[in-house]
């Protein structure tokens, strides 16, 4: 018996031993010729179509970054992009945002959604002393801890409601009657429910008629029973806040209840290439709130024209923001004139990004307040035209006029 | 019984030793973070094991054991400020309650075998699927511990290292746990139920008896874990502790170690869990999904090739060369 | 409730029940004859949907010609899979062979991520537009053919297991394998067409669930639980069971959305269920205590 438990016990020191050696101590600060940015992405999981998407924009940042030159103040140092998969888990989320910060040394993280991977990579990079540029995720939660190392992109939750109020109301002036019966539809994570929570107070104060108002749970398997409901409501317009392939099922399923005589209105999720490439000609005419697109200015346009040579795709609004995040740490690292971490996160909550070449957002200016929140930020809405998205709302963005589907008009 | 005295160990108390030494060795704070989440799963594997591996009551649902902990403690400390230290204990028992109610359910109705397996699923489901729905709990969303810097009262400190020996700690006792049960009165009547339980039953063994009290135990020391899972992270969602996913990572250690055993389901997390990070991040940046084919094969290849585990491997290559010295031994003998 | 919302939820229960079907008809065959719990199910209907795209793409303009592509394949697929991965574990203790078969899964998914890539992929069928509007009620061709699909398939099906030499066999081989072996039943190599044949049906099922949804890696997840729950409310091996079992389910979650305050509850009904018949008929609602097949 004895013996047994030896032998045991020998091959878990020599297992401990194996695993020290393969993980020697590589807690180095990042050399002085290249800084190392981490980007914290779902790069396989129920979210890889669009993490994919996004690693390409972020490689773009850094070539376009390394193309000027690299960052001026630090003696032109280059910048290298170290990325960890978070496989849309937080506590893998929160093992790859410890590698990178304490075995690659990077200066600074950005990430993508879902927000419950941003909301645990936070806390780490909070206690890790690093400052982590959260690009496309907003919930109330993310801000409200008042971390000093934290810094959101985009606008808080509160403001997608009065946007999509806004819009809606826009709308409906252009189709020549007040859309008031909304059907609302969200998926039932802290995302979904914190931009539901917004609009429908935004609605219920102003005169809206909220006449289905249904959480679904993610993944969705059928979205008949949900659309069945929508159908039966008799609704002037969908509005619905789900991921994308419950975007995908929602678009091909309200085809089949020919409920496309409304519009449709979602939540800057069904942007990536693959969406319309999965939905073809049925995406025709849908609305979706957004953070950039390729019209909004002459300079976009230029920006895509290059992007889309280099990966045959548009750049959109989510690969747009991470592409932002990487250049408000590029532009922090500026300012700092040093690559060190508290250094980065003082310089991050005193600049002021304004439109420029170093802000491709249609956005008013980035600047981070103590929480880290950015009240500069704005946002677009965009349309399904000929299967490409083009920017309709506001008016000083939009690229082409906004088009009414025949159906809609009753 | 024979009382054992602790210098009967030496080996045992080497590897603790080793493990207690380890950060002297100034390692960074991501192997810190490795060793922490090895050891957690590697407890978590232990508790599953008492009902598991002992009993050999298959469970699919632990995680709900491990965030009903988890829950219990973070909400009593958010909201009434009661230290997780006290609201760990009262986490575990929730825990092991509702173990004791499923397990209640499931016995009496002489459920076993896969078909335990899938009620354990679906009621691992319907906790998440509460928990998701529940406002108090700050539904999908989560609960965010709060955060009060270096606070060792409160279960919170800056430096990993105090983690990682909580989670040393915690390992350390789950494996007590299971030597004291496995040596005890009531192991023995665990592997009578799990080897033939009418057998058991028929000398006269209350296996419904024996069989909660595994439940409870096992549930409960999931609870703890959960509620150190809480303190680690500050952040818990049913997302990431309530899934399938997580009671799918609970039974594979035990399964790749080598279930029913006192070390086995620890060893599976150390020697499995290291692989899953080495290969993410190898691969994990450069190419979407190479790490996970690579840590499924792994896993499949190991579970068919060595069907009892590293455990059942380690024993039968002694077997082997015992075998094999006896019969040198023999030839010896026959010389002569 | 009105009328059209009663009448609608009951079509799209159905409908719904019976792609739970065609799914669950597979996973009851390998259950019930190998006794084996396969996790990596949802991942071979993934791989099986990916072979309609792509014979969608290269052979066939409709995506349900494409079962003269996916029948043969999964047959195929299913029989190496069988010899590669489940043969070696046939004999080891249940909870082994659902670790190997989650492995299992997890490797195709992966390997079908590292291959076709994350995107989203679609598949018309000449039947995608067409729909059937009775009063306020809808039904889209493509729903009445998986309709008729799985009724379909559960008939065949069964008279395979019921009529045909191959079914006596398998019969006995899943009923007492060394009684089947005494009487001269080559019982592996019964479990082997057994688990091909499994495999076939989601070769079935995947064209006709295609042009109702989309195709990515992790497309099979969605299907998995939910399967188990439609194969053990019919009993396992029954395919009578496993069809009306869909409709349950399906139904369940019709209405569960319909009558539920909070949708994303719905589910909660379906695990309850569950959780009651396993404990008070295991055996499933047409199955009767110890038959299986």
């Amino acid at each position: 018996m004895k013996g047994r438990a030896a032998l045991l016990c020998v091959v878990v020191l020599s297992l401990v031993m194996c695993f020290g050696v393969l993980f020697l101590p590589t807690d180095v600060q990042a050399e002085q010729k290249t800084v190392k940015i981490g980007a914290l992405l779902t790069l396989t999981g129920s979210m890889a179509t669009v993490g994919r998407d996004l690693k390409d924009s972020i490689d773009y940042a850094a070539e376009m970054i390394n193309a000027q030159g690299g960052i001026k103040s630090l003696g032109w140092a280059k910048v290298q992009i170290v990325y960890g998969d978070s496989q849309a888990k937080p506590h893998i989320a929160v093992s790859e945002t410890e590698r990178l910060i304490s075995k690659e040394g990077v200066v600074a993280i950005v990430d993508q959604y879902p927000s419950a991977t941003t909301i645990a990579a936070t806390s780490v990079a909070e206690r890790k002393k690093t400052p982590f540029v959260a690009g496309i995720s907003y919930a109330d939660i993310i801000t409200d801890r008042g971390y000093y190392f934290t810094f959101q992109l985009e606008p808080p939750a509160a403001y997608v409601g009065v946007a999509k109020a806004k819009f809606i109301d826009w709308l409906g002036s252009k189709m020549g009657r007040k859309l008031t019966r909304v059907a609302h539809l969200f998926e039932d994570t802290d995302w979904g429910q914190a931009v539901g929570k917004s609009q429908r107070e935004y609605w219920k104060s102003n005169g809206y008629d909220i006449v289905v108002d249904m959480s679904y749970a993610r993944p969705l398997s059928d979205a008949s029973p949900l659309l069945s409901k929508v159908k039966a409501a008799n609704p002037d317009i969908v509005v619905f806040q789900g991921y994308i392939s419950d975007n995908i099922l929602f678009v091909k399923t309200g085809h089949r209840f020919d409920l496309w005589n409304v519009p449709w209105l979602a939540t800057g999720t069904c942007m990536p290439p693959a969406f319309l490439e999965a939905v073809k000609e049925q995406g025709e005419g849908l609305f979706d709130l957004n953070m950039w697109a390729f019209d909004i200015s002459k300079e976009a346009t230029a920006f895509n024209k290059k992007y889309h040579a280099k990966y045959q795709k548009d750049l959109d609004g989510n690969a747009a923001l991470m592409y932002q995040s990487v250049w408000v740490v590029k532009e922090g690292l500026e300012k700092a004139g040093k690559a060190d971490r508290q250094a980065l996160a003082d310089a991050l909550h005193k600049i002021k990004i304004e439109p420029g070449p170093n802000l491709i957002l249609p956005y008013e200016y980035i600047s981070f307040d103590k929480k880290g929140i950015n009240a500069g930020g704005r946002f677009i809405f965009t349309q399904v035209q000929n299967q490409r998205w083009v920017t309709v709302y506001p008016e000083n963005h939009a690229g082409s006029p906004v088009k009414i589907l025949p159906e809609w008009k009753k | 019984m024979k009382s054992e005295a602790f210098w009967e160990y030496p080996v045992q108390l080497l590897v603790l030793a080793v493990f207690l030494l380890l950060p002297l060795w100034g390692l960074s704070s991501y192997v810190l973070n490795t060793l922490i989440m090895m050891l957690f799963f590697g407890f978590l594997a232990t508790a599953w094991n008492i009902l598991g591996g002992f009993a050999g009551q298959h469970s699919l649902g632990n995680a709900a054991f491990v965030g009903i902990g988890a829950y219990t403690s973070t909400f009593l400390f958010s909201q009434y400020g009661i230290s997780p230290w006290i609201g760990m204990w009262i986490g575990g028992v929730l825990a092991g309650i509702f173990g004791l109610f499923l397990g209640y359910s499931a016995f009496r109705c002489g459920l076993k075998g896969p078909f335990f397996l899938l009620v354990t699923i679906a009621a691992a489901q319907i906790v998440m699927l509460v928990v998701l729905n529940c406002r108090a709990l700050g539904g999908a969303s989560g609960l965010t511990v709060p955060y009060v810097g270096s606070h060792p009262a409160l279960f919170q400190f800056e430096s990993k290292i105090a983690y990682y020996y909580v989670a040393v700690g915690l390992l350390a006792a789950g494996i007590l746990v299971s030597i004291l049960v496995s040596r005890h009165r009531l192991g023995y009547y665990l592997v009578a139920i799990r080897e033939n339980e009418d057998a058991a039953c028929a000398l006269g063994i209350d296996t419904l008896h024996y069989k909660l009290l595994a439940t409870f135990l096992s549930g409960f020391l999931s609870g703890l874990g959960g509620t150190f899972y809480a303190q680690y992270i500050l952040f818990i969602d049913p997302e990431s502790i309530l899934s399938l996913g997580l009671s799918i990572e609970i039974i594979v250690y035990p399964i790749l170690g080598g279930i029913g055993t006192v070390l086995g389901p620890a060893l599976g997390a150390f020697i499995l869990y290291p692989v899953g990070e080495l290969a993410r991040s190898v691969w994990g940046g450069s190419a979407a999904g190479i790490h996970l084919l690579f840590y499924g094969a792994f896993l499949m290849l190991c579970i068919i090739f060595m069907p009892k585990g590293v455990v059942g491997l380690v024993r039968r290559i002694q077997e082997i060369l015992k075998g094999k010295l006896r019969a040198r031994e023999v030839e010896a003998l026959a010389k002569e | 409730m009105n009328s059209t919302i009663f009448l609608q939820a009951i079509v799209n229960g159905l409908s719904m029940g019976s792609i739970y079907a065609l799914i669950a008809c597979g996973l009851t065959l390998i259950f019930g004859v190998m006794n084996i719990i396969n996790m990596a199910h949802g991942q071979f209907l993934m791989w099986a949907m990916y072979g309609v795209f792509f014979s969608h793409s290269m052979l066939f303009s409709d995506s349900y010609a494409s079962l003269l592509f996916t029948v043969p394949l999964s047959f195929v697929g299913g029989m190496l899979i069988f010899v590669l991965f489940i043969r070696p574990i046939l004999n080891d203790s249940p909870i082994n062979q659902i670790l190997v078969t989650l492995g299992l899964g997890m490797v195709l998914e992966n390997l079908a991520l590292v291959l076709f890539t994350s995107d989203l992929r679609n598949v018309t069928s000449g039947l995608s537009n067409s729909k059937i509007v009775v009063g306020s009620v809808y039904v889209s061709a493509t729903q009445i053919v998986a309709f008729i699909g799985s009724i379909a398939m559960t008939f065949v099906l069964y008279q395979i297991v019921q009529r045909s030499a191959l079914g006596r066999s398998i019969r006995a081989a899943s009923e007492d394998p060394e009684a089947a072996i005494l009487v001269g039943i080559k019982v592996k190599r019964v479990y082997l067409i057994s688990f091909a044949l499994g495999a076939t049906c989601l070769g079935v099922a995947a064209p006709l669930l295609t042009p109702l949804y989309y195709i990515s890696p992790t497309i099979g997840e969605l299907f998995t639980l939910t399967s188990f729950v439609v194969v053990v409310l019919g009993g396992m091996g029954n395919f009578t069971g496993a069809l009306i079992g869909g409709f349950i389910i399906g139904l369940t979650e019709a209405f569960g959305y319909v009558l539920l305050p909070v949708g994303s509850l719905t589910p909660v009904l379906i695990f309850g269920i569950f959780i009651l018949l396993l404990l008070f008929k295991p055996e499933g609602i047409l199955g009767t205590r110890g038959s299986r097949v």
